[in-house]
């Protein structure tokens, strides 16, 4: 392996990665330093006077009851779809893992709103949740129970969206928590038994549980990430309301970006809405880290 | 495995997946049914799945002609795969360098990749607007590719696939004389079939699904994306017409639903590749 | 004769449509060990799991002590066991490893519960019983400085001590042990082996050992039980398996290097003959019939010139194994393949290519015939069959 073999595959190995290089260049790395760039300022989109703000940008982002509000929303919002999605996938794994002739059956009825279009199935949503004649308000008469106003009202705005949001991530969380339990090992479960765990109950907690660590915990990020790019169901069924009860994040920065056309405070919320997402994965990492053992 | 499960556990079990599976399907069936009944019975008819009169002919006919729905499905397919032609196309050779070939700045390329993965497309929309404004590619079906052709995280993972292939084979193909790049797409991406084919379905699903994209860079009818078709039919729709918009809901997602159930497994493998990430 | 402490009777068992055990019957008497061996695939593991209770089977019965357990859940049979992959908790040290075995049977689930489990003094007087029997089976296995280390931080040969500890520290009534020393080395296997047998001595408990290593079960076991296709071929003292196999497969699978076998031709009463060479007579057998000699390498002699019951062989080479040699050769005119075990010195004065004659100890001949089955054969005036008197 003398140095002209070197140089000679030095060089095969720039000529495969240019492409791709080029493209990481203008598709990724400028437009995040522009988005940088512009968030200091307070630019608007199709008018090229700007002026340059430096760092008071971002002070004024924290002030601004808009980002805040946006910022509380999609909180909320994740804090109502992440707990249930998780618990129902982990659940639905369970029962389907211990299923053996129609397994793969439920697995890909579960599955099915995974695959199925976003902004589709939230009309269908809207239509479900119809205050008068949506099918969800007549269920709920007929068990003697009194309609709800689900996307109307700005208090159940939220919840309403959540639902929707779990419905279509369960399916999911199912699979990787189904992939996770196929990987522990069996002989666990066999020492489990001759150790004295009789129970469905004591199995769960000796074996399931701690040996599911690292993929409920992906779970949980992959989820709450997923959360916090929320988009389609507020862009289709809501836009932001009613009262802006359903501004969330995503929707507030394409608001302010492409509607208002304020780029330069769009970017600010943007580089934030990164940090927010950056900071979420180095906490998973981190974790990660932290509780990883080998079986 | 331990034989206790008893025929009352297993019922017990299959009520409950039973009852999961009603909800689940719930909006699938309601929507469905709903597409069949006329605007006056979906106001009337309630719980009822059957309609008593059947307007199966005059949603769908709605639901195809108030936007260009088959146009608008052939923009997806076309845009789809495009996008996925273009991201294995540059993905592979690089993440075949990164995996196989040693030269100075290897480990910086992967650094960049991986910073790559941190950044959603959405944070970046802005200037790539911008620029695309600047250019004139609004308002085509190229912009709607472009954007897409770079995926790190296709890189990231074929990256991690081709590290499990055996080195002897590479060396072996070298010393038969095919040069770096006839390795990529003569040795390596018939090895890396399964990897290359999982990642295939989760990009489709991603980016038919997307909306952000397509909803700031077009605006026409006829080069919409499904999901910003239906958008514009919820616009352009007077009234609740909730019978023509189910239909355009069936419409709609009947593509990867039919190609989901075809092709199960190969799908949910696809899908949770997410699941390798980080 | 103390009576049968666990007894497996006329097991059955099928997955689908393959048949893994068919009336497999075992009688292992109180302290004994027992060796289970056999080629992979012949349903060992499977019996294993079927005298433990993890898999029921289709029919037969598992008897402990004289009280039949077949209906009885594992959990509560009252046997411990040894993992080939030792599964052993990755989140929970060793200590609280060999530790849970106790904690499930002495404490109820509130008191194992991890807040309250620690207010309640009768559960704190029970955990300190458990330590303290913890440390005990730690202290026997030299383990006591690794208690609070986890699986990940140890080697292999400590966890499958600590595998040990787990089982020892219940005092069941029966240990299972399923291949626990495959996943080791060589060297820590041979030294392990000794260790285990010391155990089972101390504890003086019935033991179940699988294993697929011949040579393993021939020198840790009381008895022997040969395995192959589902079916117990011979169940025997070490001793007897090797000198006196009732089953062509058994002599096969037993002994290294394998044993050698002969096909011959039976001419007048009796009398076998390799081509036109009388090899033996004696045998329990007529004219015509198709018999395999066996004769181990150990007992097979050599020598320069033609003698009477020998045949002739071509010497292939010779392999220097340090204390002993093997020779490999060719017999002429049929193309078997023989080994036979010298002395280093001797095999120095024959050469390769060379012309020898192979002599079989007639006293150690071993004959089978239709079915693998022993054929009887008569030496002056004993009779050598295939079995020996309990």
């Amino acid at each position: 392996m003398g140095p002209r073999h070197d140089t000679h595959e030095t060089r095969a190995a720039y000529w495969l990665c240019v492409p791709s290089l080029l493209l990481m260049l203008l598709l990724l790395i400028l437009p995040t330093l522009a988005v940088g760039a512009l968030s200091l300022t307070d630019a608007e989109l199709g008018s090229s006077s700007y002026n340059f703000l430096g760092l008071s940008a971002y002070s004024d982002l924290l002030a601004d009851r808009r980002f805040i509000r946006a910022f509380k929303n999609t909180a909320i919002y994740v804090g109502l779809v992440t707990p249930a999605s998780v618990f129902l996938g982990l659940m639905l794994a369970l029962l389907i893992e211990a299923e053996d002739s129609l397994r793969s059956f439920f697995r890909s009825v579960f599955f099915l709103p995974v695959v199925a279009l976003v902004v589709a199935m939230a009309s269908v949503w809207q239509y479900l949740m119809h205050p008068t004649f949506g099918p969800i308000n007549l269920l709920l008469n007929a068990m003697g129970l009194p309609s709800v106003n689900w996307l109307g009202s700005s208090d159940n705005v939220l919840p309403a969206l959540a639902i929707i949001g779990v419905w279509q991530a369960m399916g999911f969380n199912m699979v990787l928590f189904l992939a996770g339990l196929t990987g522990i090992n069996s002989d666990l479960y066999a020492a489990a038994e001759m150790d004295g765990a009789r129970s469905r109950w004591s199995r769960f907690w000796t074996v399931t549980w701690p040996m599911l660590g690292p993929t409920t915990l992906f779970v949980l990020t992959i989820t709450v990430i997923n959360a916090v790019k929320v988009f389609e169901t507020v862009a289709t069924l809501t836009q932001g309301g009613p009262a802006k009860a359903s501004e969330v994040l995503l929707w507030t920065i394409y608001q302010e970006g492409f509607v208002f056309l304020h780029i330069g405070t769009a970017s600010a919320m943007a580089v934030v809405f990164i940090v927010v997402l950056l900071t979420l994965l180095l906490i998973q990492t981190r974790l990660l880290e932290r509780q990883v053992h080998y079986s | 495995m331990i034989v206790h499960s008893s025929p009352l556990m297993r019922a017990t079990r299959l009520v409950l997946m039973a009852c999961g599976a009603v909800v689940v399907l719930f909006p699938f069936v309601f929507m469905v049914s709903t597409s069949l009944k006329p605007q006056s019975e979906v106001f009337s008819s309630g719980l009822a799945l059957i309609p008593q009169k059947w307007a199966f002919v005059e949603n769908y006919t709605k639901a195809l002609t108030r936007i260009p729905m088959l146009r608008i499905l052939w923009n997806g397919a076309v845009v789809c795969a495009a996008i996925v032609l273009f991201q294995v196309l540059f993905a592979l050779p690089c993440a075949y360098a990164l995996a196989k070939l040693r030269f100075r700045g290897r480990e910086w390329i992967f650094g960049m990749v991986m910073l790559g993965l941190l950044v959603p497309i959405h944070a970046i929309s802005i200037p790539l607007y911008a620029a695309a404004r600047s250019m004139y590619l609004l308002n085509t079906l190229a912009i709607l590719i472009i954007p897409f052709t770079l995926s790190v995280f296709a890189i990231f993972l074929f990256r991690q696939f081709i590290k499990t292939i055996p080195d002897d084979l590479i060396l072996a193909a070298r010393s038969d004389g095919l040069g770096e790049s006839a390795i990529v797409w003569r040795i390596i991406l018939p090895n890396a079939w399964p990897s290359a084919s999982a990642f295939a379905i989760f990009s489709v699903v991603a980016h038919w699904n997307d909306l952000y994209w397509p909803l700031i860079s077009v605006s026409k009818t006829h080069l919409a994306t499904p999901p910003l078709g239906l958008l514009f039919f919820r616009a352009a729709e007077v009234g609740d017409d909730y019978g023509a918009l189910m239909a355009a809901t069936v419409l709609i997602t009947a593509p990867l639903v039919l190609f989901f159930l075809f092709a199960q497994r190969l799908f949910i493998e696809g899908m949770t590749m997410s699941g390798l990430k980080g | 004769m103390s009576e049968a402490s666990l007894e497996l009777r006329n097991i059955e068992k099928s997955f689908g449509a393959a048949r893994i055990l068919s009336g497999v019957n075992l009688v292992a008497k109180s302290g004994e060990f027992i060796a289970l061996v056999g080629p992979s695939g012949c349903g060992k593991s499977t019996l294993l799991r079927i005298a433990a209770g993890l898999e029921a089977p289709d029919s037969g019965d598992v008897v402990l002590n004289g009280r039949t357990v077949t209906a009885i859940r594992a959990a509560d049979r009252d046997m411990a066991m040894v993992f080939q992959s030792y599964a052993l908790y990755p989140h929970m040290t060793a200590r609280q490893n060999i530790a849970l075995p106790l904690a499930m049977r002495r404490l109820n689930a509130w008191q194992r519960a991890p807040m309250l489990g620690w207010l309640n003094p009768l559960a704190r007087a029970i955990r300190v019983g458990i330590q303290r029997d913890v440390e005990n089976a730690a202290a026997i296995l030299k383990i006591s400085s690794l208690l609070d280390r986890k699986p990940a931080q140890m080697s292999g040969g400590q966890r499958q001590r600590v595998a040990l500890g787990r089982a020892l520290v219940r005092q069941p009534k029966a240990f299972l042990m399923d291949e626990p020393l495959s996943n080791l080395d060589a060297a820590l296997r041979v030294h392990t082996r000794a260790e285990i047998v010391e155990l089972h001595r101390r504890a003086g408990v019935v033991t179940l050992y699988v294993t697929h290593d011949q040579e393993e079960a021939l020198s840790m076991a009381d008895r022997v039980a040969v395995m192959m296709g589902g079916r117990i071929l011979q169940i025997a003292t070490p001793e007897e398996i090797y000198h006196d196999p009732n089953h062509l497969d058994v002599a096969s699978f037993v002994g290294s290097p394998r044993i050698n076998l002969i096909p011959v031709s039976v001419t007048a009463a009796g009398l076998a003959c390799l081509g036109d060479t009388p090899v033996t007579d004696g045998l329990a057998a007529n004219a015509g019939d198709k018999i395999v000699l066996g004769v181990r390498p150990e007992d097979v002699l050599l020598h320069r010139e033609r003698q009477e019951w020998c045949a002739p062989v071509t010497l292939q080479r010779v392999e220097f194994l340090g204390a002993e040699a093997l020779a490999h050769l060719r017999s002429v005119g049929h193309d078997e393949l023989l080994i036979a075990r010298l002395a280093p010195q001797a095999a120095a004065a024959f050469h390769a290519g060379e012309t020898l004659f192979i002599a079989p100890r007639q006293d150690r001949i071993l004959a089978f015939g239709a079915g693998g089955m022993r054929v009887a054969r008569l030496v002056g005036a004993s009779v050598h069959t295939g079995r020996h008197a309990a």
